[in-house]
């Protein structure tokens, strides 16, 4: 390392941060306020709609600022933002272009969804079973379902929230089907996109290789992966860009009730992700048992 | 698990590469093979053919030799013999180091990454001994793309700077050829793969004990990690087995032996070269931070 890139380090160092900590921090915070916040906010009888909506904001603001920072991180190290070293083993596995996959926040979505429409099933089914013969019964919906629900959390909330998928409006489930059709044709790209940024690295290399020559061959890796990093860095930009805009999408569609189901659904998962109990287990845990 | 990788490039290909390099048996090879038009051991067998034919000839007209012919005779012989034992000798010991190097990308590609523990299989995709510029470059599923391996040899053959492979047939090389083809068909096992590997990181978050309607006890948490563990594993050893088959395609079918040992070497040179500059830019870098200003939570 020389001088200048001694000093270089020095100086950005001194108005900059590690993403790790930034991470940390931001976990911390969703953890231990933002998700208690938001959820005894879902608790309060009668719910303040007004309350919930400013810890809705506060909550989607927190995620967006995640992705911004990652954006920025990406610009000064692709490579560790593609292969994040502060995730944990857990984790590792299920992260897609330095983050979750895009597909996870409207299956997130869709599992509301489908959940409320089998307990309609199952509340319809049970209907017919045991009153065959008397067809008003189907019009009383709302009892039933709570019912089954009976050990679940939700039935300790307020109505708005543990009914905030059930029956929910045409256009929701016709603006998720539009974001997921986005999807099935965005990410095929972007890993195309990917695939051909690797591609193209290695024929430049196989291309400009000289036998014997060492020093040159090191330096035309070395500038094609500089090369690459950029062309990588543009990928991933694309990719958190479609993973912020189907974020902000779903809580656009969404009313504030099933927004905050939403946004809670997702912290508690990120969350989970770093269970202490559930981790020691893991970390022990054999492949094969 | 991390060492194939320090044992491939120093310890067995340098000798390898030093033995190409420092013997003269390759320029000879060169020459016989532009001669008689092959690189198999055909050159050494006709030798073999030659001297003993030799033998039995010579043995009738013996009586007419005199001495300063046999002497002649047996100098040639000799030297003949000589130069034959170091052939054999050279084509030994490379068939030697090109079958270490086989057997070693094999037990890389199908017996040394085998997880134990479940936290192996995020090791497998993310394995903390390769610097993630690395891992960024070349890396898919853990390791090399396997349709990169043979992007690699196209790019080597249709080098305009390296003679390398320049013997390799056009029905190979071409853009319509056999290697460009097998390039299209890898890309679809792998687009395949790319698809299973989605539809997990897209479906765990109703599989894992922590998604919304997945609630389990913190027993049964552990079983469904498993499970999912066990589903990324499986997507991890089906690329593992693709990347074994395109190495295969190459070393084993597509090449002869010294060229399939020169895409070796080649292949183990670039990846060490992008290991050390991997490992310059992480020292250089530090980690990857953010500006205070834009690092503010809210």
């Amino acid at each position: 390392m020389n001088l200048l890139s001694i000093s270089a380090t020095f100086g950005r160092k001194k108005t900059s941060r590690p993403f790790k900590d930034y991470y940390n921090e931001w976990f911390n915070s969703l953890e231990k306020t933002l998700l208690p916040q938001l959820q005894n906010v879902m608790l309060t009888d009668p719910i303040s709609p007004s309350q919930l909506s400013i810890h809705v904001t506060t909550m989607q603001q927190h995620f967006q600022a995640y992705y911004n920072a990652l954006d920025v991180a990406a610009s000064d190290d692709i490579a560790q933002v593609l292969y994040p070293e502060w995730r944990n083993s857990l984790e590792k596995p299920f992260i897609w272009m330095g983050d979750l996959h895009p597909y996870l926040l409207t299956n997130l979505l869709r599992s509301f969804l489908d959940v409320e429409e089998e307990a309609e099933h199952y509340y319809l089914d049970t209907n017919e079973h045991d009153h065959n013969d008397d067809g008003g019964v189907k019009g009383d919906d709302g009892e039933g379902v709570i019912k089954i629900g009976k050990d679940s959390e939700f039935c300790v909330r307020p109505y708005e929230v543990a009914m905030a998928y059930r029956s929910p409006s045409k256009t929701l489930s016709t603006r998720v089907e539009q974001i997921e059709c986005g999807l099935r044709l965005m990410v095929p790209a972007l890993v195309v996109r990917a695939r051909n940024v690797q591609a193209a690295f290695v024929e430049r290399v196989g291309g400009e290789w000289e036998g014997g020559k060492r020093d040159e061959a090191k330096a035309v890796i070395g500038e094609a992966m500089v090369a690459e990093m950029e062309e990588l860095a543009g990928v991933f930009l694309d990719a958190n860009r479609l993973r912020r805009s189907v974020f902000s999408d779903i809580l656009s569609v969404t009313n504030v009730y099933q927004a905050a189901v939403f946004l809670e659904g997702l912290a508690q998962f990120l969350v989970g992700f770093k269970n202490i109990t559930l981790l020691r287990e893991f970390d022990k845990r054999k492949l094969a048992n | 698990m991390n060492t194939w990788r320090q044992t491939m490039k120093r310890a067995k290909s340098q000798p390898l590469l030093k033995f190409l390099k420092e013997s003269d048996w390759e320029e000879s090879i060169k020459s016989e093979s532009k001669d008689e038009g092959s690189r198999s051991s055909s050159s050494i067998l006709k030798q073999v053919n030659s001297m003993s034919i030799n033998i039995k000839e010579s043995s009738k007209r013996s009586e007419e030799c005199t001495t300063e012919n046999y002497g002649l005779w047996r100098n040639e012989q000799k030297a003949r013999a000589a130069r034959l034992e170091k052939h054999l000798k050279a084509k030994w010991a490379l068939e030697e180091l090109i079958a270490e190097q086989l057997v070693l990308f094999h037990a890389h590609c199908n017996k040394v990454m085998v997880p134990t523990k479940l936290k192996d299989v995020a090791r497998l995709l993310m394995p903390e001994w390769v610097h993630p510029h690395e891992l960024a470059a070349l890396s898919w599923l853990g390791d090399w793309r396997p349709s990169a391996i043979l992007d690699l040899l196209r790019s080597l053959a249709t080098s305009s700077s390296s003679s390398a492979f320049s013997s390799l047939s056009a029905d190979l090389v071409s853009p319509e050829g056999v290697l460009a083809q097998a390039v299209k068909e890898i890309r679809i096992e792998e687009a395949v793969i790319d698809e299973e590997m989605a539809e997990i990181q897209a479906n765990c978050i109703m599989h894992l004990p922590f998604g919304p309607v997945n609630a389990k006890s913190s027993k049964m948490a552990l079983a469904c990690v498993h499970s999912e563990f066990e589903k990324v594993h499986r997507v991890i050893t089906k690329a593992q087995n693709l990347r074994a088959k395109a190495l295969d395609l190459v070393v084993e079918k597509l090449l002869g032996q010294i060229d399939a040992a020169e895409f070796v070497v080649v292949f183990t040179t670039i990846q060490e070269m992008i290991h050390q500059i991997s490992s310059q830019q992480k020292l250089r870098n530090g980690p990857v931070s953010i500006p205070v200003k834009a690092s503010g939570t809210n």
